[in-house]
């Protein structure tokens, strides 16, 4: 069951890394403007940038060469697992990413936990609670939270708790109390989504017959909960939230500008502005084979979650 | 151990901590890569690396790690002795082999700043750096403060490529964390004065608005280049200073002058007329007196001309001109000849922040004389590419002229011979080349001053407002020096009021 899995998946790495790849050179070659330059400019900035010093980075780099040619240096030495160098920076990639990654991963992940943590409970206490209100005044919280940009988000964080209050860093990526406010911008627009999604799951599950059965036969409220209604509504849940890692790795992208982060997402803007193709190439692969290995996880959860699934979907019933 | 004995070191080690003179710089600029030539601005701010000449708040050529320097008798041959008894970091010693080690590396011949110079070899003799010239050069020491020519350890290069950053600075380096981030530690055995700084942190922080909250919320004790939409609420501080200092950056557009519509002298100024610099310069910029009136700022003494007509706001002088060109405003409110709309290109890019804003107000400006105005705000490369496959109407751009401290290594670049990617473009002036020329061989402050007349009278581009940059710093930091050279942070002078 799980050899198949991993088979599809293995499958798909290798898809993602070759399309990845190939995409991210053919549209820094695509989009308009002179690629010289722009690596020049990346390099040197504008104060430092000419004609001639362009050239000089042409001829370093081989921008000369033919397109086609150019191409398949570039997916041979991916094929061979070497992602180059920097065109700006001159670092390897592999030691770019690496620290970047770091601090992006980190990141993600405490944000994605702490708004599990913030989003379970909160969904199924609206879900089991008798009063309208609290269903209306959540959904008014969350609803007005989603609609808030990041980068919005972010400055009103850094307002409340590094200017007012002063007791969080608003910037900067040294200690743990840097994460925090990250952290926090990334994990309420995600709570904000994943709150309703539980609460209407849970709200689903209470109306099937093994939970009402579950209440008849005499169990608790919280004990059916436990036993009959989180597991139900966990799947359609890690599904959702696999899709929602999109906009965290969005949400990356916005809030390591804010908040002075160097992460992946940073890296990857500056590399597109730059045209820095082995720094594109490396950084899309790794976030393509993030989402692979999210999917993994998701499938790898909805079939010990689901074990229809085990029957229906890997036997090719 | 007990625990008391332990609880006296934590307190000890608490107190070091806190007695250590640290020192949190923000400023907008990242790490680019260990090269000078690509980051070298930031290391010689941090005052990490040093170059062999600097200069003082009067843009004068001083001695740094060269203690003297002279020329043969033809002037083609510089000679430079180098300071005795300097140590880089890594406790090696600095000598002239070392320089010329820094100075002939490709890519330091390839792209640092001394590629513009006539160089036929340089060399060492003792304690002396030779350089051999092909033709004078009268201003060759200003060149060797500009931030391509850091001077490296040997130990720092692996195949003529920089791998560790060791200088001969007060700061010597103890983490980079490429982009974001530089720590250093006081270099003791620096061969300057000792300072109070013991420890440094510099973050490359390039949100505006992030800048000024973590110095308003005390993260940081030195933010620079505050832009003037945050200075509102960072006065108000009282544990905040701010200065102002005008920096030698002139904010200017770039035109085509053999462009089939601005090929027309009347075209150039009537543009010029139809700005107001003083709008510009106080809506957005909060500072009237950055207003240009010509390209050089007052500061800049010896290439600010008193004498000649300033730029100035004068609609019904634009209308004139333009009228006389033959273009006759139409019921659109647009100028019109011969059936075709007077329709200009301008691109920017938003390096700095507010060129693409100036760009909008510009674009009114220009509307209200008939001028429809359009606007592209792209990559800095844009600019350079227009020039090359001539393609370029117009570009706001902003051009600092004391990157070389001597502003003739970049007006000679922008407006010599063949114009220069940031300068003038398809714009010939006899009286320009070789007046530059003659500067180039032997310095004269009438023919300076006859420079900026030509500059303002030809208009080869339109200087539009000067620059400042804006320090805010926390109160307890005191003496800091801001350098409009924009090479040094001075943090070797600042005293924390204790």
């Amino acid at each position: 069951m799980f050899i198949n899995i991993f088979i599809k998946r293995f499958f798909q790495v290798i898809v993602v890394a070759l399309l990845s790849s190939s995409i991210g050179f053919l549209m820094m070659h695509l989009l308009p403007g002179d690629i010289a330059m722009r690596i020049a400019a990346g390099r040197y900035g504008p104060d430092g940038l000419t004609a001639e010093i362009a050239q000089s980075v042409r001829m370093e780099l081989q921008l000369n060469k033919p397109l086609y040619e150019q191409y398949l240096i570039s997916i041979f030495n991916f094929l061979k697992l070497d992602l180059g160098y920097s065109l700006v920076s001159g670092n390897s990639v592999i030691q770019e990413l690496k620290v970047q990654l770091g601090y992006s991963f980190v990141l993600a992940l405490l944000a994605f936990i702490v708004s599990l943590i913030i989003a379970i409970p909160l969904g199924i206490f609206t879900s089991i609670s008798k009063y309208k209100f609290v269903n209306n005044s959540v959904m008014l919280i969350s609803i007005i939270i989603r609609a808030i940009p990041p980068f919005v988000l972010a400055l009103i964080l850094i307002l409340i708790f590094s200017i007012w209050f002063n007791i969080l860093p608003p910037a900067g990526f040294e200690s743990w109390k840097n994460f925090v406010l990250p952290t926090l911008t990334l994990c309420l627009g995600l709570a904000a989504v994943s709150n309703r999604l539980i609460t209407d799951s849970m709200n689903d599950v209470q109306t099937y017959s093994y939970f009402r059965y579950g209440r008849f036969k005499g169990l608790s409220q919280n004990i059916t909960i436990k036993r009959h209604g989180i597991k139900n509504a966990l799947i359609p849940l890690i599904s959702f939230l696999a899709l929602q890692s999109v906009y965290l790795i969005e949400g990356v992208v916005v809030v390591e500008t804010i908040f002075a982060f160097p992460g992946i997402g940073h890296a990857l803007v500056h590399a597109i502005v730059a045209r820095d193709i082995p720094m594109i190439q490396g950084t899309v692969l790794i976030m393509g084979l993030i989402f692979v290995f999210i999917n993994l996880i998701v499938d790898i959860l909805a079939l010990n979650l689901d074990p229809r699934l085990k029957e229906k979907k890997y036997n090719g019933k | 151990m007990n625990i008391k004995k332990l609880m006296k070191l934590c307190l000890i080690f608490s107190f070091l901590t806190l007695s250590a003179n640290e020192l949190k710089v923000i400023g907008p600029n990242e790490i680019k890569g260990l090269e000078p030539t690509k980051s070298g601005y930031i290391f010689s701010r941090l005052q990490i690396a040093e170059n062999l000449v600097k200069v003082n708040d009067k843009g004068e050529i001083l001695s740094n790690l060269a203690i003297s320097w002279e020329t043969s008798a033809d002037e083609l041959t510089w000679k430079f002795k180098i300071r005795p008894n300097v140590k880089f970091q890594d406790d090696t010693v600095l000598d002239a082999q070392t320089v010329v080690l820094n100075l002939t590396r490709e890519e330091v011949k390839e792209k640092s700043i001394l590629r513009y110079l006539p160089i036929e070899k340089i060399d060492s003799n003792n304690d002396e750096l030779i350089i051999k010239l092909s033709s004078k050069v009268s201003i060759l020491p200003a060149y060797l403060a500009h931030y391509t020519t850091l001077i490296l350890s040997k130990n720092s290069f692996e195949n003529g490529k920089v791998v560790k950053f060791i200088g001969t600075g007060p700061f010597k380096i103890t983490n980079i964390t490429e982009p974001l981030l530089i720590k250093a530690d006081r270099f003791d055995s620096w061969w300057g004065k000792t300072n109070e700084v013991e420890k440094l942190t510099y973050n490359a922080v390039g949100s505006n608005e992030t800048r000024a909250l973590m110095i308003k919320s005390g993260d940081a004790d030195i933010a620079f280049s505050i832009l003037p939409i945050s200075l509102k609420s960072l006065e108000k501080n009282p544990n905040l200073d701010i200065q102002t200092v005008k920096i030698f950056r002139t904010r200017k557009l770039k035109l085509n002058s053999e462009d089939e519509i601005l090929k027309d002298k009347n075209i150039k100024h009537a543009i010029s007329y139809a700005i107001n610099r003083d709008a510009i310069a106080k809506g957005i910029l909060k500072d009237e007196s950055l207003a240009a009136t010509q390209m050089f700022p007052p500061e800049l003494v010896a290439w600010h001309n008193k004498n000649i007509e300033p730029l100035t706001f004068n609609i019904k002088k634009s209308e004139k001109l333009l009228k006389n060109s033959g273009w006759e405003k139409q019921d659109d409110g647009f100028l019109y000849k011969n059936g075709k709309k007077l329709e200009l290109e301008l691109i920017t890019y938003p390096n700095w922040p507010e060129l693409p804003i100036i760009a909008t107000v510009v674009q009114n400006q220009l509307k209200q004389v008939g001028i429809d105005l359009k606007i592209s705000v792209t990559n800095s490369s844009e600019v350079v590419r227009k020039h090359k496959d001539n393609s370029l109407q117009l570009a706001l751009i902003s051009k600092n002229f004391t990157l070389v401290p001597n502003p003739l290594g970049t007006i000679i670049e922008d407006y010599g011979e063949n114009g220069g990617d940031w300068g003038a473009m398809n714009w010939k002036n006899g009286k320009m080349v070789s007046d530059l020329k003659s500067l180039y061989e032997k310095a004269n402050l009438e023919t300076q001053f006859e420079i900026s007349k030509i500059l303002n009278e030809e208009l080869p581009s339109i200087p539009l407002t000067w620059s400042s940059i804006t320090v805010v710093s926390n109160k307890k930091i005191k003496n800091l020096k801001i350098d409009p050279f924009e090479i040094s942070y001075n943090l070797t002078d600042i005293k924390f009021d204790k």
